[in-house]
């Protein structure tokens, strides 16, 4: 009897001190107040890589979406299974209405010039929030032709809502301005966690496939034309191309691991970065790896105060 | 902060990351339950574009029937027979080469699944695109090749070198461009869906015809 009392009480203080301990974490990861610099930060290049894609796409996509395009309403419909008009409802586009050349360069301009003061931090979120629903119309009106640099990019801004941090000022880019907030803080963590999936799931993609652990997939995105490598290079050099698969494989691996802890963060976000340099050169996609390293800066705390564990 | 707040917080974020991490993990290759499961949530995940779908973020796995590369050509009236224009020269924008590329991957992901009448309207509207690109010439005909990846031995093989082009080609779909009073249809040729490169010996082919 007194035996099994003591056991029960062992096992509540266990579980009181589990829940007291786990809390605790939780709160010291989530709730605390960060400087607003490495969200500005984050904001200005993805405004920049917001109006880059804003450029690129101005000629062609009315190209695309126009009622004359290629990809008219009815058949996007079709495409991505949407059978009655209630069920649209979850991918709302404001292009799915605009069907002339001009309205749809209209949209870019706009999306391009709310970036543009997203960039220099005037509207604070709501420019940011502005930005992110003109973003979300053009991958809602077309969302078998985006990429993987598209849904990153959905979720920085995202986040950047919640805090976009402060005005470009003249003096240091505004950089020098040091607020803290708990906003910031948390757009942060939400932005690091979620980065961190994705390149976890993203390299367990990578290695259920035989020809990452064979070191050949550098040659096959060459042969497919999608590297910026040259084919017959490649094809002369083993070494090279297994250094190469590997080495992506090996420094995405570096990136998560180190990442997760605050005194091997700098070699974390050195991997990250030449992770995502590495993908963007053998997959071809310029603004999948720029969003990836602008996601990355996220863990650039050399401004966060107080220090994050 | 309050603490009641707090709590909110909490599990606003842990509900949210939950189904972000249950996105990703459904990317590649989705159980039944994580597909129940996404269906429940997607008005969430859609909404915010977060549900990856089929998004390639493992880059290859070289599943060369999804992963192309595609080449869309289109050949101009008065032109010679063999002479195919690449449409990726045709538009301009950078992104423009990646959306061509995703779209024969939609094509062939069609094609797997039998939707023939999508892709044939794929094709109508990618003419009237093409016509607004003002190539100046009228289209006579439009076809999809996926270009065959070899393996780096093969590559460096002799017999690599005496390859033609066609026959580093599989082709996808080929039709005719036909416009009566500004209305487009296209009259899908035979040869679609079969390696260009004839299975058959060349007395067969001639018996055929």
């Amino acid at each position: 009897m007194l035996r099994n009392t003591v056991a029960d009480s062992k096992r509540k203080s266990y579980a009181t001190e589990l829940y007291a301990r786990a809390s605790r974490v939780w709160n010291d990861f989530w709730f605390q107040e960060s400087s607003t610099k490495t969200v500005s930060l984050v904001r200005i290049f993805a405004g920049f890589i917001i109006i880059g894609m804003g450029v690129d796409s101005f000629l062609s996509l009315p190209i695309w979406l126009s009622s004359t395009g290629l990809l008219d309403v009815s058949l996007t419909r079709d495409l991505i299974g949407v059978k009655k008009e209630w069920d649209s409802i979850f991918q709302p586009s404001l292009l799915y209405f605009l069907s002339t050349k001009l309205s749809i360069q209209l949209y870019l301009g706009l999306m391009i010039g709310a970036a543009g003061l997203m960039v220099l931090g005037i509207g604070s979120r709501w420019t940011v929030a502005f930005v992110y629903l003109l973003f979300l119309g053009i991958c809602h009106r077309m969302p078998f032709l985006i990429g993987p640099a598209e849904y990153l990019m959905c979720a920085v801004l995202l986040y950047l809502v919640i805090d976009p941090g402060k005005m470009l000022r003249p003096s240091r880019f505004g950089l020098s301005d040091n607020t803290n907030r708990f906003s910031a803080h948390l757009a942060l963590r939400l932005l690091q966690v979620h980065l961190w999936l994705w390149m976890f799931f993203a390299c367990l993609s990578q290695l259920a496939a035989v020809i990452w652990w064979e070191g050949e997939a550098a040659w096959f995105l060459a042969a497919q034309h999608k590297a910026f490598l040259p084919t017959a290079l490649l094809a002369k050099n083993a070494v090279l191309v297994n250094l190469i698969t590997h080495g992506l494989i090996l420094s995405q691996a570096t990136a998560l691991v180190c990442l997760s802890k605050k005194l091997t963060r700098p070699i974390g976000l050195a991997a990250a970065m030449i992770a995502w340099v590495g993908i963007g050169v053998v997959s071809g996609d310029i603004y999948y790896a720029a969003v990836g390293i602008v996601a990355s800066l996220s863990y650039l705390d050399l401004y966060l105060e107080p220090v994050v564990q | 902060m309050h603490g009641k707040y707090r709590k909110l917080i909490s599990a606003g974020i842990g509900i949210h990351l939950l189904l972000v991490g249950l996105a990703m993990a459904a990317n590649l290759a989705p159980s039944q339950v994580q597909t129940a499961v996404l269906a429940v949530c997607s008005p969430y995940l859609k909404t915010l574009n977060l549900e990856l779908g089929l998004v390639p973020v493992e880059l290859t796995h070289n599943f060369a029937e999804l992963e192309g590369p595609f080449r869309f050509q289109v050949q101009f009236q008065g032109d010679s027979a063999d002479r195919w224009k690449d449409v990726a020269r045709i538009f301009n924008g950078a992104s423009d080469r990646m959306r061509l590329q995703r779209l024969g991957r939609e094509i062939a992901a069609l094609q797997i699944e039998e939707r023939d009448n999508e892709v044939a309207e794929l094709f109508s509207q990618l003419v009237r695109g093409i016509r607004q690109t003002d190539s100046g010439k009228e289209i006579a005909r439009i076809r999809l090749q996926r270009e065959m990846i070899f393996n780096r031995t093969d590559f460096n093989s002799p017999e690599y070198e005496t390859l033609k082009e066609d026959d580093k080609m599989i082709k996808m779909f080929q039709a005719k461009v036909i416009t009566i009073d500004n209305e487009t249809s296209l009259v899908q040729e035979l040869e679609d869906r079969r390696a260009s490169k004839s299975v058959l010996p060349k007395d067969a082919d001639s018996k055929k015809q």
